[in-house]
């Protein structure tokens, strides 16, 4: 149960950890998007790779910032290989044509199919790193606080954003606890003799049902406390209160703003105006 | 049963800034003794030991063994866990909170039916289990949901008496109970006790581990402080190090020595015996 | 002065169930009550009927001479801090700076104010050093120590504590009793109600208050309540140590009835 890393908050002092979560967030949406996007033309598809080499020297430069480490990142990159695998072989398997080679003189492997797989492959890596930075920087709680704040415009719809995010941060303050008590109740069972890995289909069943229900039972007894503790220290939904966390803009953040801005503004153009680095070179060598 | 503990380590969230100290080159022995206290302070390593007679947690390194099974490191190596755990019966702390089944009866037979006790066998040995633990047959048709915190506890431990270890580890049994209530709950256990049933309590109530113990283990920072006769733990000069309490009357009797009172510390268990051993201090002054 | 007072309060969860049938008592401003029996007695009911997270059903809660309604139960509840039992589940902020926070929010405490509140009262319970921990890297005691402050920093009047060392090992009991007594010894005026379990703890408040199958079995002074011992074992309740030695002395014609403590006991015994 301790062994859970992914998506954890890593507590260290960083420049990257001290951003404003709001601007974290956007960031990470701003380079989602620069991912999605498709550069070069129908000739030059090799821009994509080149475009993605550009993005990855600067997540590695952000990863470095924020002293993130590699290792991590590659262990939950160990969990992707059977997702690779499987892409690789519907991409090989779908109808194909263009330049192939032959494996045993009967297997057609298209170039394309490698390509393809290359391609959503280098796109999943770049998308769980930078969801791994921002996670090992920023607090739920923090993150969860930048997520009301996007929403305050729907407050004016009716939409109870302050209670969306209270529940949010309950929620994310008792999944330690959760965790903990699946673990108690897990060893408990096992004491009587049920066992979770190994046995028939009916067996395994009663084993989940023997752990979901008291860890239900609890979940509700909980909640039903935690209600009476909050009520009696004065916890009204819908009424008026002050703030204890408020967020502050600071300079770093608009630095980093300005930063992410043009960065998406070079890559959209570089996107849109189908532009070829080789052929950009090439012509500036004269 | 022969329980014994060669060189064991284990380090909780290994690798991980959270790093914990569990257990620390534990070795022992214990096969003569009926009653076992296991005392010491919170997070001193009793449940990490505990864990480790019914492989619950596998050592990081060193082996457990108990009769004539071994628990090592490898998880693969260890195929006979269960038949440890049908061998040694674990209740954990708060142990109500494992119930699931829909009537009392049918969640004490789940142990045993799990070790593959014939149906017919299940069912007697739940209803004797029930009964032993001071439930009368009005309980075996009702929901353990909406029994008393009280009620559900002896249903809990019905639900290991009945499948017959040979010996009982109790984590902290009579927690959150009333005086009442856990004076019931040690007579129960006494009981089992004098049926043969080797017990193994973890407990921080001396009084308690006074009265019925043989023989006291205690845990500090993952490694074992001392181990002794309760009586020799409690006479010890460096007990006091421990900051662990005294047993109230082995405190009076003490003080009474003290001020010259001719009283035999080895006869003293409880209040009875106490107040016994004042009176015929008293007739001797006489 | 009372400051609470209830009059032939009667609540049921289920219709023809009460578990607590015409109860009535004040308690005096200032004082430390324990309120004991056993489990299911309707301990906790009543707790939570004074600290308004029940609804009355019939009788009457009077805080400071009002007249407890549904108007006026959240102005009220600021005068009523309530300590649970479960240190996990009462523990609502994500670090302990955050769960100290929550009460003076719903409170409406500016923004500014509210560091220094936290840090007067982290200190009061010796939290400062954990103020940015979470609650799964603190023990049982440090837990209750941060409801404690939470409870305090919201200024309340009168302090319930139900059960709030039950779950704790012995060191950590000791240390929630230590800072009970000091937030008592520093201001006189708070009046504490105390469910608890610990005979000890009863013997040494100021009244006791004991409840039995919904109803108030006995009422008084420690010295009061505990001379009528016979009364105390027709119900099967435990007896201070102290008191349980005295009675099996007793009964061996040893004559200690005047001791007050077990120092005294000890010379006694020994003259």
């Amino acid at each position: 149960m301790n062994n859970i890393s992914i998506g954890r908050y890593i507590p260290y002092n960083s420049k990257i950890h001290r951003l404003d979560p709001r601007l974290k967030l956007f960031s990470m949406i701003l380079f989602m998007v620069m991912i999605f996007l498709r550069f070069g033309g129908a000739q030059t598809n090799y821009m994509d790779f080149i475009v993605y080499g550009f993005i990855a020297v600067i997540i590695l430069i952000i990863m470095a910032i924020a002293h993130v480490k590699l290792s991590l990142l590659f262990k939950q990159l160990k969990s992707l290989w059977f997702v690779v695998l499987i892409l690789l072989i519907i991409n090989l398997l779908m109808p194909n044509d263009g330049p192939y080679f032959l494996i045993f003189n009967t297997l057609k492997i298209y170039h394309k199919a490698l390509y393809d797989t290359a391609y959503i492959f280098i796109r999943l890596v770049l998308m769980i790193s930078l969801t791994m930075i921002l996670t090992s920087t920023t607090t739920p709680l923090d993150l969860t606080y930048a997520i009301e704040w996007y929403l305050t415009p729907f407050k004016i719809i009716k939409v109870p954003t302050h209670e969306i995010a209270m529940t949010i941060s309950i929620a994310l303050r008792f999944i330690p606890t959760l965790l903990d008590e699946t673990d108690r109740i897990m060893k408990a069972q096992a004491s009587r003799g049920v066992d979770f890995q190994n046995g028939k289909f009916r067996e395994k069943v009663k084993a989940i049902i023997s752990l979901i229900v008291p860890l239900l039972v609890s979940a509700f007894q909980r909640s039903e406390e935690l209600a009476n503790a909050m009520e009696a220290r004065g916890y009204n939904p819908g009424a008026k209160r002050t703030r204890y966390r408020i967020l502050k803009w600071k300079w770093l953040d608009t630095i980093a703003l300005v930063l992410s801005l043009s960065l998406f503004a070079l890559i959209l153009y570089v996107s849109i105006a189908k532009i070829d680095i080789v052929v950009l070179i090439s012509g500036l060598l004269g | 049963m022969p329980i014994n503990f060669d060189h064991v380590f284990y380090t909780y969230s290994k690798k991980t800034p959270f790093e914990q100290v569990g257990l620390e080159d534990i070795n022992l022995s214990f096969n003569d003794y009926k009653f076992i206290a296991l005392v010491g302070h919170t997070g001193s390593g009793k449940s990490t030991l505990v864990q480790h007679i019914t492989g619950l947690l596998l050592p990081d390194k060193g082996v457990v063994h108990v009769d004539d099974y071994v628990i090592t490191p490898k998880k693969k190596e260890n195929k006979n866990i269960k038949k440890i755990r049908e061998n040694v019966g674990l209740v954990f702390q708060f142990p109500e909170y494992q119930l699931f089944e829909d009537t009392v009866l049918k969640d004490v037979a789940f142990g045993p039916k799990n070790f593959g006790v014939s149906e017919k066998e299940t069912i007697e040995r739940a209803k004797s289990a029930i009964l032993k633990v001071g439930l009368d047959e009005s309980y075996f048709e009702r929901s353990p949901f909406d029994l008393s915190g009280g009620e559900k506890r002896r249903v809990a431990i019905a639900g290991i008496i009945a499948i017959k270890p040979k010996v009982l580890i109790l984590d902290e049994p009579t927690a959150g109970l009333d005086p009442q209530g856990s004076k019931k709950m040690m007579q129960l256990f006494c009981e089992i006790n004098k049926n043969g049933t080797q017990i193994i309590m973890v407990t921080h109530d001396m009084d308690l581990v006074l009265e019925y113990a043989d023989h006291v283990l205690v845990m500090k920072d993952g490694k074992v402080a001392k181990e002794s006769s309760p009586l020799d733990l409690f006479s010890s000069s460096d007990y006091k190090e421990l900051s662990l309490d005294y047993p109230c009357v082995f405190a009076v009797a003490t003080e009474l020595i003290k001020k010259g009172m001719k009283i035999d510390l080895t006869k003293i268990k409880n209040l009875d015996t106490l107040v016994e051993e004042i009176k015929k201090g008293r007739d001797s002054y006489e | 002065m009372s400051v609470l007072s209830v009059k032939n309060l009667t609540f049921g969860y289920e219709k023809d169930k009460p578990v607590l049938k015409n109860i009535s008592f004040q308690i005096e401003q200032g004082k430390y009550i324990a309120l004991i029996g056993h489990n299911g007695s309707g301990k906790s009911t009543l707790a939570k009927l004074i600290a308004g997270l029940l609804e009355l059903q019939s009788g009457t809660i009077e805080v400071f001479g009002e007249l407890l309604t549904d108007k006026n139960i959240s102005v009220l509840r600021q005068k009523i801090g309530i300590v649970f039992q479960n240190p996990d589940n009462q523990f609502i902020g994500a670090t302990v700076r955050d769960d100290i926070a929550f009460g003076l929010e719903n409170n409406c405490v500016p923004h500014k104010e509210m560091d220094a509140i936290i840090n007067e009262f982290a200190e009061k319970v010796n939290m400062t050093d954990f103020l940015d921990k979470e609650p799964t890297r603190l023990s049982g005691g440090q837990k209750q120590r941060v409801a404690i402050a939470g409870v305090l920093a919201m200024n309340p009047k009168i302090i319930i504590f139900d059960e709030a060392t039950a779950m704790l090992d012995p060191k950590g009991k000791k240390e929630i009793r230590e800072y009970i007594l000091k937030m008592k010894k520093e201001d006189e005026s708070l009046t504490i109600i105390s469910i608890t379990h610990d005979i000890e703890e009863a013997y040494n408040s100021d009244e006791v208050l004991v409840l039995n199958n919904g109803e108030i079995f006995l009422k008084g002074t420690p010295e009061e309540v505990f001379k009528d011992k016979n009364k105390l074992k027709e119900i099967d309740l435990d007896l201070p140590f102290l008191m349980k030695l005295k009675d099996k002395l007793s009964d061996c014609d040893i004559d200690v009835k005047d001791v007050k403590n077990l120092e005294e006991l000890v010379n006694k015994l020994c003259q």
